[in-house]
């Protein structure tokens, strides 16, 4: 007797239902996220410490943040990094449709049939 | 320009890191199991995911979002993990053992089955499948979240129920009526 | 019947492309089920590349292959009915990529199942500077351009990457004789 259609499916969500990850996944999660925040911070005051050191270029530090506080700068990067995110999603559509039709170009020469 | 950059520093604040890890690491630990078949790999990469998460926190702009960029991060990562760490399955699915018994539908041995077969189909196949029963997606999300055309997803989806269907008939033997048969 | 059309045409800059689409092709946009249509020029992949990851492998990867490119250009049309395109039409495409300046390094040819299949690469000085793909199958033509240098290792990355598996040969000799010419 054939399985019906729908009987598999709701086996299939029953098999690949939720799994409960390891006690204590989310703590070192955590921990290792605290260690890369750390080494993240040396390496940043390590590079701050050296830009301070001259006092002139600290007047130059402090115009520039001011502006970086201009709101319209905050605007224009938000529309650019959307754009950008956009063009970055259709790059690796491009890339995999071409891997695809490669590959199925190439294994039906190797192997005369389809994938 | 500022009410911009308010609703900005909101949504930043709503999706607490801590908040989300608890939130979504069944379902990331899940999609990296099913798929890979060991829970300390799929603990590692799942793990990567969320420390890569962390850090593009900024760049999210709903828990939508963050939830579409968890299920993309980690489909692609697990397929990239398993083509680099070369742990393919020892057997394609055609070639897979049958049980010595046959199984009941409703079995918890059945479902163990499926989870073997659904590891033996071809990486992209089995991340779809795992996709769409684990997380209940349509296929355009599915297509989306892998950046597939929505035609390859249906039709790895048809593809992969057909042999799933036809190694599972044979698993459960002649003599044994699937629950839920009318 | 629901219709796709994905059109993710930012710079259409048809000069830059190596292959001239013929306008029949191009009007199947409006019998196809689905479109993909992806017109990126050397300016768009560059500002692309500012947002691919590293820490992704495949963002990576692309990021490097797309690096000195002048260009991508896709189509793909997926259709609910045989017959919707003509083979001459596709040949129209195929006769622009003649040697020397075009090898054909893979060609399938299938009677049975009416798939065809070509990679072309484009040569200059002994190195790859443009590949094209042309895949027709009874339900889907995919045509594909990259124009601009590519390495040996990332064609070869680009045969089985990017969520696709390699192709893996088989362990044991095939009795079957395959469709190639």
């Amino acid at each position: 007797m054939r399985m019906p259609d729908e009987h598999l499916e709701n086996e299939l969500r029953h098999a690949l239902r939720l799994e409960a990850p390891p006690p204590g996944f989310a703590e070192r999660v955590f921990e290792r996220v605290a260690r890369e925040r750390t080494r993240s911070a040396e390496r940043g005051w390590k590079n701050w410490r050296r830009f301070f050191a001259t006092p002139a270029l600290r007047w130059v530090a402090a115009g520039a943040l001011c502006l970086v506080a201009v709101g319209a700068y905050e605007v224009r990067e938000r529309e650019q990094r959307l754009a950008g995110e956009e063009a970055k999603r259709k790059v690796m559509l491009a890339l995999r449709i071409t891997s695809a039709k490669m590959q199925h170009a190439e294994n039906r020469a190797v192997n005369g049939r389809d994938e | 320009m500022a009410d911009t950059l308010r609703a900005e520093a909101l949504v930043a604040c709503s999706m607490d890191f801590e908040e989300l890890v608890r939130e979504h690491q069944a379902m990331v630990f899940s999609l990296a199991y099913h798929f890979l078949q060991d829970r300390a790999t799929a603990e590692e990469v799942a793990q990567d995911v969320f420390v890569q998460l962390h850090s593009r926190l900024g760049r999210l702009e709903s828990p939508e979002h963050v939830k579409f960029w968890l299920r993309r991060t980690i489909s692609h990562r697990s397929i990239d993990y398993l083509r680099r760490r070369k742990l393919r399955a020892e057997t394609a699915l055609e070639d897979a053992p049958e049980p010595v018994t046959p199984v009941a539908a409703g079995d918890p041995m059945l479902s163990r089955r499926l989870r073997q077969l659904v590891a033996s189909l071809p990486e992209r196949a089995r991340m779809i499948v795992v996709l769409r029963y684990q997380e209940d997606m349509e296929l355009a999300e599915i297509a989306k979240t892998m950046a597939i055309p929505v035609n390859t997803v249906r039709s790895h989806l048809h593809r992969s129920l057909a042999l799933l269907r036809e190694k599972v008939q044979r698993t459960l033997g002649s003599g044994i009526v699937a629950q839920g048969t009318k | 019947m629901k219709r796709l059309l994905l059109v993710l045409t930012l710079s259409v800059s048809a000069a830059a492309q190596d292959i001239r689409i013929p306008v029949n092709i191009q009007n199947l946009e409006h019998k196809a089920a689905e479109v993909v249509d992806v017109n990126l020029d050397g300016a768009m992949l560059r500002f692309a590349a500012r947002f691919l990851e590293d820490e992704d492998s495949d963002e990576k990867e692309a990021k490097e292959l797309i690096r000195n490119l002048k260009g991508i250009y896709v189509r793909n049309f997926e259709f609910d009915k045989l017959g919707e395109y003509s083979l001459q039409d596709v040949e129209e495409v195929r006769a622009q990529l003649k040697p020397p300046t075009w090898q054909r390094i893979v060609g399938v040819r299938s009677k049975r199942d009416g798939d065809n299949a070509d990679i072309f690469l484009k040569m200059e000085n002994n190195e790859v500077v443009g590949l094209a793909v042309i895949d027709a199958e009874p339900k889907e033509l995919t045509i594909v351009n990259i124009v601009g240098p590519i390495k040996p290792e990332q064609l070869s990355s680009l045969g089985g990457h990017f969520g696709v598996p390699k192709v893996e040969r088989d362990e044991k000799p095939s009795s079957q004789k395959g469709g190639v010419k």
